[in-house]
């Protein structure tokens, strides 16, 4: 799971990041941030390519030290589109770069078992997908939709309302069997009816955070709902 | 508070029944919780809609009874519409997306005359549509008094089967209605399917999904303008407007799909058979068609999935476990208010053996009414192998034939006479053939209802040794009258035209029909020489054991002066039982011996006039040995009242008028065979043909691997996806060839009574080819043409040619000939897209690979040259074969040579650059997986096409001559194959 950034919670922005000037300090934070943010789908793809978790690791460390090192920001196009499909494309340019340099030095030679261990590896799509670019999106949206969660959790405990949190977001998926309502506002100490408006306001606000997340990953203009939709889709498809 | 993975957090998702991966660690499932952000349910806030009274001041012609429901447009209103009498539901729009957008209303009344174009009983009908004094749009449509889908689902969890599938079947027709009208629904879901009290299924609210669309807000209402998510195709999630017919296809799979396991399909979910003990399989295929992320290879029109459920329908199958149906025992719990079908209908069949049947047939005609089970019941005539079938309900005169429809008789699905005789078609002729030879007892039942029927054929000895006396044995010693006479007594009974067949038509039941063609048969008992060495079995003199029943040891023991086959037993020293031995491509038993079989014509060849008129027989006997006389193409000849203990005859039943017998597809008719074409017929037969029976299992996997029981297989191609031990079942796709022809995916078996002796694999995207008997090419169920091929390559240019990725217009094959030489078929190749030579005399080409660069064509020079765009030449390296890989969008050539194995990298410009060399022994196959590609050495091991991806140490054991891998999509290793 995404470590809780430490810094108290904000959205990053990639907007930030694009409107830096080159080398800036502050366009340079944005996009630590950023990558900070979204390490997971990095691994979740590399480790899908590599078909080992500690490869996987190992490489996406290195590619975040090669993209903060500097100067990414400065010979990346204007156009970078949003965050999600850049961040795709500089780790597969980065993989290719070091397959290209391996495989001068191993061809037709060495020998490695093969893993059959990996779990994570093993859960597979259709062969028709770009099953890694799949990967990739799947991790992103579903580290989106945590951050967003550990974020309201972060704001109930601030108000108290930690349990409260904790209880009832399960209603976040939807309305549904997810137990009895009555009895829960017992349990809480609240009548049926103050429950299920704090539900709603939970959800709405959810709704709100959920939507500041995306938007902090694309540019001015770009539509939340477009990449919401994008993010579903993947989703579906896991 | 709670630990992220607690025990006590649900395995699977409450909402959607998807299980919960481990990464879901607060115990939410991710799509549901992303679908409630886009489109929340439970009631808005914001909007109140009016009471009832209210609205019925607003709308004067009607009275308003009460509010019905509200959802995520407006709200529903129960009225009667005061002029005509008629209850009505008012639906109304909900005032604040009207406000946005001037041109709305417009559009809102254009869609709602459209929608009230559409007339059909399976659609909810509009009567009316209109703004109110003060701004609400509304609706006024046809009142069902019922319940709809999403409620039944809710209620029940999920539905029978039979309820899915007339339910299904009602929305593929009502879809198919409007899709002809250009209408697309776009947010069919179960709370848009209506089921009336009577039974009735209605599909509401057509055309409103795209109506409520603002164009400047874009995609920001939430559940106005995008279809309900969980049920739009994936196209619909990404092109938003551009979707067609399909995307109501995707959307009918879903609900069909939840209305069999009560989930909904999340990512790689598990077949609806595998979930409910004894549902059809059939259904697996047919969601997963339906369901299809690619719309070109979805069902392309509702029409199609509905034939396809009709399928299901006619032929139901029979299993051990099966679920009752609902007439039965433990009937689902139906809604509490309202009883769905009619009861059936007083009378009805009951028919031996197959129990389900009658069952369904309740069930169908209490969906479908009357009028369709007479539709259907004319195809439940063509019954099942095994039965008897019984006097039809509705009874028809007897005096004109009864048509037969001519998809329903295909050598797996012969028609059944009154007798039990099966007749199955055979290619070239308009007839039915009887695959056996009239039967002692078939020819009993006449000699017992008809007068006066000559007895010699019931006690037919031949030197103390019976001769045709059981039942089963073919009926010996009739005339060519009486056998006349026979089919002319059957033909009144039955009200069809049974005869004998003519020298012609039998012809081309044993196979030799083409072959004879201009040659006008019956010409001489000894052949021309072409067909000097044909024999029925296919093969050459004298004929392999268990062929048929011919003058052999038993024979010879019995009558020791007789000349017999060398070696040869059958067993039988006279007439055998008809069908012991095995049947010819056809299905026809028996045409090589047992008996000699009459024919219609008079012998009449041109050099020799017989000394009495005699008519024609065919296909040798019990008696006979010699190779002359068992040729396919021997006739013989005897006066027409003989009566000999070595003449028989098979009867044919003519098809009527325009319903002629639709060419059984695994023959070849339109290339002529000539002698050297046999030769090349046996090549392609061994090339398709593989001996030897390859087992799956899954040795060597650490972690379990659940797969299919061990059965055997004789080709396994095209893997993707795993089945997970612990989780029930993926939606893995893989395609495997069983040995007696059935293809299986997934275990369903979806051959439909072709069968196929070989597979191709696909390579980026391109379909898998499927051989079929005669090594005739197959994608998508069509033949790709009706000559048989040595190989095929199938392969999707898109980057190429600059079209989409999927699009069908890019698919290039590349097929063999039997002689060698290589035919290109595909549009790109048609419309001279790629820069070709005329390669289609060229003899020298070994192997052609295609590519996104192009075409690459090897010959056997160990020259190599590329035709795409441009033409580029790969020497000076000389090459044995050539094999494609890819990394990304990268394109690697990965080329065989007698020693060396060279990674080519082509460069976006075309230009070939050597990477370094490398040694390998050879390559020898070659796979796509779907996370890299993967060939096989002779050396047994394996490699990757990316250097660093490891080689599998575990498969050094391998004999290398017996071998399909199927690796899994990251490269494990799932199933192998071990030598037998």
């Amino acid at each position: 799971m995404t470590p809780f950034s430490s810094s108290p919670f904000h959205t990053t922005r990639w907007t930030r990041v694009c409107a830096a000037k080159a080398d800036s300090e502050d366009g340079r934070r944005a996009l630590a941030d950023l990558c900070d943010a979204y390490y997971e789908p990095v691994v979740a793809f590399l480790r899908c390519e590599l078909r080992d978790t500690d490869a996987a690791r190992e490489m996406s460390h290195a590619f975040f030290v090669e993209m903060l090192g500097g100067g990414t920001i400065d010979h990346a196009e204007q156009q970078r589109g949003r965050f999600r499909s850049y961040l795709l494309g500089a780790v597969k340019h980065f993989l290719f770069r070091q397959r290209l340099h391996a495989s001068r030095l191993k061809r037709g030679g060495g020998v490695e078992a093969a893993s059959l261990d990996d779990e994570e590896a093993r859960e597979v799509a259709d062969a028709a997908q770009p099953a890694a670019d799949h990967v990739f999106d799947l991790q992103w949206a579903r580290t989106l939709l945590d951050r967003a969660l550990d974020a309201q959790q972060a704001e109930c405990a601030a108000k108290g309302k930690a349990a409260l949190h904790d209880a009832t977001k399960p209603w976040l998926t939807g309305e549904c069997e997810h137990g009895d309502q009555l009895a829960l506002a017992a349990e809480l100490g609240m009548n049926l009816n103050t429950l299920k408006s704090e539900i709603s306001r939970m959800k709405k606000r959810y709704r709100e955070l959920v939507r500041e997340e995306v938007s902090g990953t694309l540019n001015a203009g770009d539509s939340i709902e477009e990449e919401m939709t994008a993010l579903f889709a993947a989703l579906r498809r896991a | 508070m709670s630990d992220p993975v607690s025990p006590d957090s649900p395995a699977t998702c409450p909402k959607c029944g998807a299980p919960l991966a481990d990464s879901d660690a607060k115990g939410l499932c991710h799509a549901c919780l992303m679908a409630e952000v886009m489109q929340p349910s439970g009631p808005k806030a914001r909007w109140e809609p009016p009471t009832a009274t209210d609205l019925a001041a607003l709308l004067p012609q009607y009275e308003i009874d009460c509010l019905l429901g509200r959802g995520g447009m407006g709200a529903v209103y129960k009225g009667r519409q005061k002029s005509l009498d008629r209850p009505v539901a008012v639906k109304i729009l909900s005032a604040e997306m009207e406000d946005a957008d001037p041109a709305f209303i417009e559009r809102f009344k254009n869609e709602a005359r459209a929608m009230a174009k559409l007339a059909h009983p399976g659609i909810v009908a509009v009567y009316d549509s209109g703004e109110t004094a003060n701004g609400l749009l509304f609706i006024v449509m046809e009142y069902i008094e019922g319940t709809d889908v999403a409620r039944m689902i809710a209620q029940s969890g999920r539905l029978h089967s039979e309820y899915a599938m007339a339910i299904t079947a009602h929305v593929c027709d009502a879809l198919a209605y409007a899709h002809e009208r250009g209408i697309i629904h776009r947010d069919i879901k179960p709370a848009n399917i209506m089921v009336g009290q009577d039974g009735a299924v209605k599909v509401a609210d057509f055309g409103l999904a795209k109506m409520s669309q603002s164009a400047e807000a874009g995609l920001t209402r939430s559940g106005t303008v995008m279809g309900t998510l969980h049920y739009m195709a994936p196209e619909a999630l990404s092109l938003g407007n551009a979707v067609d017919q399909r995307a109501d296809i995707y959307a009918v799979g879903v609900m069909l799909y939840q209305m069999l396991t009560g989930k909904l399909p999340q990512g790689l979910f598990e077949l609806p058979s595998m979930q409910i003990k004894g549902l059809d399989p059939r259904y697996d295929g047919i969601i997963a068609k339906a369901l299809r992320e690619d719309r070109d290879i979805r069902y392309q029109q509702a029409v199609e999935m509905r034939h396809d459920l009709d399928a299901i329908l006619t032929q139901p199958v029979v299993r051990a476990d099966a679920e009752k149906a609902p007439a039965q025992a433990n009937p689902p719990p139906r809604p509490a208010h309202r009883q769905l079908y009619r009861p059936p209908p007083a009378r009805v069949i009951v028919r031996k053996g197959r129990k389900s049947t009658p069952l369904l047939w309740l069930a169908f005609i209490a969906a479908f009414g009357v009028a369709a089970w007479l539709y259907w019941k004319r195809t439940a005539d063509v019954t099942p192998a095994g039965e008897v079938s019984s006097k039809p309900l509705v009874t028809r005169s007897d005096s004109s034939p009864q048509p037969l429809l001519p998809a329903s008789v295909t050598k797996n699905r012969p028609f059944v006479n009154s007798l039990g005789m099966k007749f199955v078609p055979v290619p070239g002729t308009q007839v039915l053939f009887c695959i056996h030879e009239t039967r002692r007892m078939d020819y009993a039942a006449y000699a017992a209802s008809e007068a006066g029927v000559e007895r010699s054929w019931e006690n037919q000895i031949q030197d103390g040794v019976p001769v045709g006396h059981e039942d089963d044995h073919p009926v010996v010693a009739v005339s060519w009258n009486e056998a006349r006479a026979f089919c002319s007594w059957l033909s009144k009974k039955e009200g069809r035209a049974y005869r004998l067949p003519t020298d012609r038509e039998w012809s081309f039941a044993v196979g030799i029909g083409q072959m004879e063609e201009g040659i006008k048969a019956p010409e001489s008992s000894s052949p021309s020489v072409a067909l000097l060495n044909v024999f029925p079995w296919n093969g050459s003199y004298p004929p392999p054991p268990t062929v048929g029943n011919f003058n052999d040891t038993a024979h010879k023991q019995r009558f020791p002066k007789a000349a017999t086959i060398e070696g040869y037993t059958d067993g039988f020293p006279t007439t055998a039982p008809v069908m012991s031995f095995k049947p010819n491509t056809h299905g026809l038993f028996d045409l090589s011996g047992n008996v000699w079989e009459w024919c219609e014509e008079l012998y009449q060849p041109s050099h020799y006039k017989p000394a009495v008129p005699s008519r024609v027989l065919r296909g040798g006997s019990w008696e006979n040995a010699s190779a002359g006389r068992l040729l396919s193409a021997c006739r013989d000849h005897r006066e027409p009242e003989g009566h000999f203990n070595i003449y028989g005859f098979r009867v044919v039943l003519e098809v009527s008028g325009k319903d002629t017998v639709i060419t059984p597809p695994d023959a070849v008719t339109s290339d002529k065979l000539r002698p050297e074409q046999q030769k090349a017929d046996a090549v392609w037969r061994s090339r398709w043909s593989k001996p030897g029976r390859l087992r799956l299992h899954t040795e060597g996997v650490t972690s379990p691997v659940t797969i299919s029981a061990v059965e055997a297989y004789d080709d396994i191609v095209s893997v993707a996806g795993v089945a997970p031990g612990t989780k029930a079942g993926v939606l893995a796709r893989w395609i495997a060839l069983r040995a007696n022809g059935e293809l299986v995916a997934n275990r369903v078996n979806f051959s439909q009574g072709q069968r196929y002796v070989g597979i191709v694999m696909g390579y980026n995207g391109a379909p898998d080819v499927l051989i079929r008997e005669g090594g005739l090419p197959e994608v998508r169920g069509q033949l790709l043409r009706t000559a048989p091929v040595l190989q095929v390559r199938a392969f999707r240019m898109a980057a190429l040619l600059e079209l989409p990725e999927t699009s069908q217009d890019a698919e290039v094959y590349a097929l063999q000939n039997l002689d060698g030489t290589w035919s290109l078929m595909g549009k790109p190749v048609d419309k001279k897209l790629l820069l070709l030579p005329d390669i289609s005399s060229d003899r020298t080409i070994q192997n052609i690979t295609l590519s996104e660069l192009g075409i690459t064509v090897v010959r056997s020079d160990g020259t190599c040259r590329l035709y795409g765009r441009k033409e580029v030449a790969l020497s000076p390296a000389v090459f044995s074969s050539v094999r494609e890989a890819r990394f990304g969008k990268q394109i690697w050539y990965a080329l065989g040579t007698n020693g060396i194995l060279t990674y080519l990298k082509v460069s976006p410009a075309g230009e070939p650059d050597y990477a370094n060399p490398s040694i390998y022994t050879d390559v020898a196959e070659f796979f796509g997986g779907h996370m890299g590609n993967y060939w096989r050495m002779t050396s047994g091991l394996w490699a990757a096409h990316t250097p660093d991806l490891p080689m599998m140490n575990k498969l050094n054991a391998l004999n290398p001559d017996f071998f399909f891998l199927a690796l899994g999509a990251n490269g494990d290793l799932l199933f192998w194959i071990e030598p037998k």
